[in-house]
């Protein structure tokens, strides 16, 4: 608090001028300090201060200054106060004046308080632009009518000529073509495009024909996935903290609505209340994902805060985030405001929806909101702390008063049945039926392929064992190449150590060259040091497998057995390989500690189909492989592990050696396998009752108890099947037995089949589920009424936010910067009319967004060019081009960057739609960008490099230049591989030199090279290809990846 | 730049440097000018922050309350639940561990500790630190950019802004994360906010090989070699030029060719500068990395060092990932979930400290021990400690500070802070005030607002200065 030296300075400046600057010293403090409550916004205390009129006519304390004495004015006294009672501003609504700012305001006073006369106030925040109602202006008059292709440029000329600026040219005609594709589509045009584009002039019938493509919907569903804060879940490991499982379907939703054109107004009504307006259409029900992804399992109020402020702020640019604690300081938005705006949806949970044909809500479900809590009350925090609600008064839903128009009430909605039991669905219970019925079918094929492999017992022993192949001990002092061959990329060989440090779900493999005795004696010793999850080292014998990290052909087969030092499961496991998949036979694993940084050994002894393994010479697992022997490699795996091999020791099995037998150990496989299929058969039959007995209930059969008792009967069979699987509960499954033969309980009961599935929350406990919250069969209307507010064609906000969002991502930079905040605080417009004309279209065209960006990209405006050349006018009177005489060229975005790059090589695959591609799986994906799994925590790396969006807030992209971004470009596997893909592809459509280099200059960068590109081009080709070990192919591919690293490979011109 | 210079700086990459990223350096630019400048002459010029991830307990540490044995087991702790997360409060918990006076300065250390200890005389300790919630994301946002909420430039990024780079070789702001996670909020605690994104942190995985991610192109392509970017190099050259001319004032093109030029630059400086094996034995067993405890965090002391020798000029260190395990948010047990974790940092900090001394890197270079809030007196469950912003510890070590001293007091029961209390604001005033900037004067205009480090906040505490 002690500005000590300022003071000294600045009562020094007081004595040398004894006159205090009302305007530069007081006004700007007052301002900052005093408005909120005492000027245009609200006047406590009948207090006004925003003009020195004002300030000497005070408020129902008399005057705030008294002319003749500093220390008696009011003003002086109530800010140097430190009496709670008397402060200004008063406790929590701001700190108290410094020693400075009050010496300020005494000198001020004590120099006659002088202000000038034509002082105005604050103006009237009703008259605020963005809360004034929309009109329609008139579309003006300019003198650069042959400029102006449709009204917007009409606005934009108005204002050119309001400044003495003109517009840039229009840009050259393949810029425009990389824009146009680029902007509608996210990708750059195919070869085929760009030739038909270029031929003719079609500038209008592209634009019609890229709105109207599917992937048009792909590129701006990521623009609003943005807005709307899309997010695949996530959590603590495997607990779903935020958002929700298969959030997908919410994207799907956008880029379907997209492409079908859906009205803005319908999209907004969709997302906010389709559980009340489409009960029954579960298509529409995905777009509640957009309030679904609020969800937080440990606290309903952040939920909530989330849910009030990023629907204000993207559908409303209102910052009502900001009335949480306290009134709005600029914006006339009381504190009840923000509490009222909660209560809309302050009845709401989340539940996934099953979807037609899958009954497990891990594997798929459609996440929605539903009214679960209908007369939860919302009360007010006292300043904002959720500890100290305002338990006297409950607050209803409602808007700002300002702001209210139309019918607000909320109505209850009475729901169809299958929205509030959802079992009733056609499909579901079919559907459960049909997954209990495939479990069994894949039982019983189980048991008879048990059957069918299993060896018995004596046919071990009956031959004899043999005794060819290598015998050795290696200790790894170096890596002999004649005896070994590597898979993997990262290996690292130090004497005595060969370590595999790469981590991730991938499989790295020593492969003995040498011919391995066919039933041998082998011990590896290893450290795991890591890996992301599996951690596995082992060891594998007959692969017929060429590359043993790739998939391979179906035919390939190989026998393997590893430790897993996987946290929740730690085990030794014997496996098989067989019809392209592993198999991980229940008999072939044994619980084991596998510690990390600890050194292991696996000792596996092989003879015929059986083997035996133990670890650090722990009990011994026997276990018989279903695979006929066959001739294949030894090798030693790691999966997912960062492991270190530190002696391998290889002898052929002696004949005389006892192996434990696999019956001796375990279970034969053929009998878990049939009380496998008896248990799934049961299981089956208990679907088909419970189906039976419900459908009875509803239809309120005659037969309805008997349905019931069987039902329930059925299940208590499978409890005691299930008890029966495992020897250590053979008591329970005795007890369950006799209750099978005892008359039903009269409250026995039987678990319902479910259609859909709560979300549970953690509210109470961080350690248990909340209880259950049951799916009412009415919904409280509250969004439904919320919705017909934002969507209502008087409401000012909604449709100025929605083409202010549209013409920023088109042209490079929003109308109204604040893209979140048109309120007071917020930035003004650049070209309010245009703001305004482009609402009213979209309003008045039945909010079709499909026409907004028709207008935008078809104007004169959209098709200037970035260049400054020749616009010395220009970068002189605007250099920021707030009038828009010029384009601004723009980074384009991480989803265009990676995408283009899979495009140009021909790689992109065109799928639309469908389950996030995890994040595993995305190193080899070529499927579009924005359906990576994207996250708060789980962000693929290439694309958070180029600023992918924020989930918690994005409503506008960062366009950041770091060197990580020059790394990536020059030097991942990516940007290589598509490097070397778009040479070959180009090569094969122009593969004489010349036509090469122009095709790949116009596809990459959208450039028609002149003869100085040319001629370089052609001498660094030649350059590259004289190099030792190079050719044309190298050459090409070398070049294609100078020019995808060129500024304008990720600048949109 | 001088013709002469810029040739000459290119044929030495070129020829030394394997890389494409040489490619842009046609272009060389000078570094943009220092940001905002300096207010008065620095006496820091380079800083390393320890941050303890999940909420250090102060009177486990640092925090000495003798009050507590007395009044262990009692039940006067607050009745209502302070805030979300945070559960009622349990009795009265005394520390589990032995308190000792050390130095000439007094202070009292737990038996957690013992190599800090050593050199408490050398420290400065604010003993009264305040959070304004008890919750990690907003209390590590707090702590790292003066803000509950996202969207602000951390420390490392204004002073990132302020003063830009020691060094034209390596990254201004370096993060060193836990090798098992990041913190609460991820990257975002080291986001530059509304300042240009060139000044965000650059997160490097110090236990991982390839600590920066495709410094170099993978052998297996086999186009892309040494000799094949030198040829590159004068084809971007021209290609760029010629664009340039074309598209002339374009500062984003600029800006850029002089990102190329800055990952050329750490082809070259990386490898060397995060490569521990020039090392001796001795050093990497001083900083731990011999011992399963510490060799994380000693991984990430050793390379702090490094870093900040090479001129680097903020290096953050974080000790635990967000989470439920491997941190400092001991709400179980405090006497067995605490000593792993100040094990795993003693000795590292310890080494630091006295490397830093020995080196002569202490002359200009600070050290900050901080976390995001502290634990409360009170038990949770019956042998842990919950999230408390009513009081912590930091600590501050080297240039420009005073040894031996502590500011502020916690109050009897080390519940909440009493006498001299600071928050982030004044600790982030008094770290720029030692990088010779005022506070105050350190602004950024967003959205009409000129916002600052402190808010509206913050006083550099004199009473820790030299």
């Amino acid at each position: 608090m002690k500005s000590a030296a300022r003071f000294a300075a600045f009562l020094a400046a007081c004595a040398a001028h004894a006159e205090v600057d009302y305007i530069k010293d007081v006004k700007p403090m007052l301002q900052e300090r005093c408005y909120a409550c005492h000027g245009a916004l609200k006047q406590k205390g009948g207090l006004r201060l925003d003009t020195a009129a004002a300030i000497f006519k005070g408020g129902e304390s008399g005057p705030a200054i008294d002319r003749n004495s500093s220390e008696k004015s009011l003003l002086l006294q109530r800010v140097s106060s430190t009496d709670t009672d008397e402060r200004m501003p008063p406790e929590h609504e701001g700190e108290l004046f410094k020693e400075a700012q009050v010496a300020v305001l005494r000198a001020w006073i004590a120099t006659g308080a002088k202000a000038p006369a034509d002082e105005k106030p604050e103006s009237d925040p009703r008259d605020h632009w963005a809360f004034r109602p929309r009109t329609r202006p008139p579309i003006p008059a300019v003198r650069n009518a042959a400029w102006v292709r449709n009204p917007i440029d009409a606005f934009i000329a108005a204002q050119h000529e309001k400044h003495g600026l003109a517009p840039q040219t229009e840009a050259p005609r393949e810029v425009l073509m990389r824009r146009l594709w680029i902007d509608l589509t996210g990708l750059p045009p195919s070869a085929e495009e760009a030739a038909a584009f270029l031929a003719a002039d079609t500038y209008e019938a592209t634009v019609d024909k890229l709105l109207a493509d599917p992937r048009h919907g792909e590129r701006w569903a990521r623009h609003w996935m943005d807005v709307w804060r899309y997010s695949d879940w996530w959590g603590l490991n495997e607990q779903l903290r935020n958002s929700q499982k298969h959030m997908w379907h919410f994207r799907d939703w956008i880029v379907e609505s997209l492409n079908a054109n859906v009205p803005y107004d319908e999209m907004l009504r969709q997302m906010l209340a389709a559980d009340e307006l489409y009960p029954a259409d579960p298509q529409k029900l995905r777009a509640t994902g957009f309030l679904a992804r609020n969800f937080f399992l440990f606290n309903r109020n952040p939920w909530m805060e989330e849910t009030v402020e990023h629907v204000s702020k993207g559908l409303l640019a209102l910052t009502m985030n900001c009335t949480k604690c306290h009134d709005h300081k600029y914006d006339p938005i009381s504190q009840t405001d923000f509490y009222r705006m909660r209560a809309f949806f302050e009845p709401l949970h989340v539940r996934l929806d099953a979807v037609p044909g899958e009954t497990d809500f891990e594997k798929d479900g459609i996440p929605r909101v539903f009214d679960g809590l209908l007369d939860e009350p919302t009360f007010r925090y006292i300043r904002g702390e959720e500890s100290k609600p305002d338990r006297s008064t409950p607050i209803a839903p409602g808007v700002p008063a300002l702001l209210a128009q139309g019918d607000l009430a909320a109505r209850s909605v009475t729901l169809p049945a299958e929205a509030s039991q959802p079992e009733r669905r056609a499909w579901v219970l079919e559907a459960h039926i049909a997954d209990a019925r495939m479990k069994l079918a894949d039982a019983q094929d189980k048991a008879a392929q048990a059957k069918k492999t299993a060896i018995p017992p004596s046919a071990v022993e009956a031959k004899p064992a043999t005794g060819t192949g290598v015998s050795f001990v290696e200790k790894f002092a170096s890596l002999d190449q004649k005896r070994w061959k590597l898979f993997g990329s990262e290996w690292e060989m130090k004497p005595g150590n060969l370590s595999q440090k790469r981590d991730g779900q991938q499989s790295a493999v020593l492969r003995l060259l040498e011919a391995a005795p066919r039933d041998f004696d082998a011990t590896l010793r290893f450290t795991i040091h890591g890996g992301s999850t599996y951690r596995s080292v082992g060891m594998a014998f007959d692969s017929t497998r060429p590359d043993p990290t790739k998939p391979g052909d179906t035919k390939d087969t190989e026998v393997f057995i590893y430790a897993s030092g996987h946290p929740p499961g730690p085990k030794l496991q014997a496996a098989f390989r067989s019809d392209g998949q592993d198999h991980y036979p229940a008999d072939g694993l044994r619980a084991e500690k596998v510690a990390l940084n600890r050194e292991h050994t696996l000792r596996v002894r092989v003879r015929d189909n059986l083997v035996n393994a133990s670890l650090n010479d722990g009990e011994v697992l026997a276990w018989r492989s279903p695979l006929p022997r066959r001739d294949g490699s030894l090798q030693f795996t790691t999966f997912d592990a960062v492991a270190s091999f530190h002696e391998i020791t290889i002898t052929p099995l002696p004949p005389d050696s006892r192996l434990a037998d696999a019956s001796a150990k375990t279970k034969p496989v053929t009998v878990n396998a049939e009380s496998a299929a008896e248990l799934a058969e049961a299981r089956l039959d208990s679907v088909i009752k419970r189906a039976d007995a419900m459908r009875a209930a509803w239809n309120s059969s005659p037969d309805a108890k008997d349905k019931r008792d069987a039902a329930i009967r059925a299940e208590q069979k499978v409890a005691v099947l299930e008890l029966r699987q495992k020897a250590s509960d053979a008591d329970k499954a005795a007890k369950a037995e006799k209750v099978l033969a005892e008359p039903l309980q009269p409250d026995a009961t039987f678990t319902p089949l479910t259609g859909a599935q709560w979300t549970p929350t953690r509210f109470k406990d961080s350690t248990r589920d909340d209880p259950r919250i049951a799916f009412p069969p009415t919904s409280t209307g509250r969004r439904t009424a919320l919705a017909a507010w934002i969507t209502d064609a008087r409401n000012p906000l909604t449709a100025r936010v929605a083409v202010n969002h549209i013409w920023a991502r088109h042209m490079g930079q929003p109308l109204v910067a604040t893209m979140f905040d048109f309120g007071r605080k917020g930035a003004t417009p650049t070209h309010p009319e245009l703001l305004d004309w482009l609402a009213s279209e979209l309003v008045e065209s039945g909010w079709d967004m499909r026409r907004i960006h028709r207008l935008i990209v078809t104007s004169a405006a959209y098709r200037m060019s970035s260049s400054l050349a020749g616009a010395e006018a220009g970068s002189g009177k605007d250099p920021d081009n707030r009038h828009l005489w010029r384009r601004l060229p723009q980074r384009i975005e991480s989803e265009v960057v990676r995408d283009s790059l899979l495009a140009l090589s021909g790689e992109l695959d065109a799928a639309l739609g469908g389950p996030s591609i995890a994040p595993s799986a995305q190193e080899n994906s070529r499927r579009r960008s924005l359906y990576f799994f994207h996250s708060n925590i789980e962000k693929n790396r290439f694309l958070a490099t180029f600023d992918a969006a924020d989930v918690k807030d994005c409503y506008r992209r960062d366009q950041s230049i770091v060197p990580q971004q020059a790394l990536a470009m020059s030097n991942s596997a990516l940007v290589h591989t598509a490097a070397e893909k778009i040479a070959a592809r180009i090569t094969k459509s122009a593969p004489e030199e010349p036509a090469f280099i122009r095709a790949a200059w116009l596809q990459l960068l959208a450039i028609a090279p002149g003869e100085t590109e040319l001629a370089a081009t052609t001498r660094s080709l030649a350059a590259w290809r004289a190099l030792p070990g190079a050719n044309d192919t190298t050459a090409r591919a070398q070049f294609i990846r100078v020019l995808l690293n060129h500024n304008d490979f990720v600048t949109l011109r | 730049m001088p013709a002469l210079h810029r040739q000459d700086r290119r044929s030495f990459l070129s020829q030394i440097g394997n890389g494409f990223g040489a490619l842009a350096l046609s272009h060389l630019l000078s570094r943009d000018s220092v940001g905002a400048g300096l207010n008065h002459p620095p006496k820091v010029r380079r800083i390393i922050q320890l941050f303890m991830t999940g909420g250090a307990s102060p009177m486990d540490t640092f925090d000495y309350k003798p009050a507590l044995e007395k009044l262990h087991g009692q039940m006067i702790g607050p009745k209502e639940k302070p805030e979300g997360f945070t559960a009622p409060a349990g009795a009265i918990m005394k520390s589990p561990f032995q308190f000792a006076q050390h130095g000439q300065s007094g202070r009292w250390v737990s038996s957690v500790f013992p190599e800090q200890a050593k050199l408490v005389d050398e420290m400065a300790f604010l003993m009264a630190m305040q959070s304004k919630t008890n919750v990690h994301g907003p209390g590590t946002y707090m702590m790292n950019s003066g803000f509950l909420l996202p969207g602000f430039p951390c420390m490392g990024a204004w002073i990132s802004y302020a003063l830009g780079s020691l060094t034209d070789n390596l990254p201004t702001f370096v993060v060193l994360p836990d090798e098992r996670g990041l913190p609460y909020n991820q990257r975002a605690c080291f986001s530059s906010g509304f300042l240009p994104a060139v000044h965000q942190g650059t997160v490097i995985n110090a236990a991982s090989p390839q600590p920066v991610p495709d410094l170099f192109a993978s052998d297996s392509f086999a186009f892309a070699n040494r000799a094949s970017d030198a040829d590159g190099l004068s084809l971007l050259e021209k290609i760029n030029r010629r664009h340039a001319a074309n598209n002339p004032g374009d500062s984003r093109l600029d800006a850029r060719i002089a990102s190329y030029e800055l990952a050329a630059k750490m082809q070259l400086s990386a490898p060397e500068a995060f490569d521990l094996s020039h090392e001796s034995e001795s050093t990497r067993a001083a900083y731990g990395l011999d011992n399963k405890t510490t060799q994380g965090f000693g991984r990430r002391c050793l390379l702090a060092r490094r870093l900040i020798e090479r001129g680097v000029r903020f290096v953050q260190l974080w000790s635990g990932p967000q989470g439920a395990a491997n941190n400092w948010d001991n709400h179980g047990n405090i006497q067995t979930e605490l000593p792993p974790m100040a094990a795993s940092v003693d000795k590292p900090i310890a080494t630091l400290l006295r490397d830093l001394k020995s080196r002569g890197l202490s002359e200009d270079t600070l050290v900050i021990w901080t976390t995001e809030f502290g634990r409360t007196p009170f038990a949770q469950g019956s042998l842990g400690r919950d999230h408390n912003g009513g009081t912590f510890v930091s600590w501050l070590w080297g240039a420009g500070i005073k040894g031996g001293v502590a500011f502020g007091e916690s109050d009897e029961i080390g519940y909440k802070a009493a006498v001299n209390k600071t928050y982030c604001y004044d600790l982030h005033a008094t770290v720029l005030h030692l990088l010779g900037i005022d506070h105050e004067k350190l602004t950024v205009r967003q959205n009409g607002i000129d916002r600052r480090l402190t808010d509206v906040h913050g006083h550099v505490i004199k009473d820790v200065l030299a």
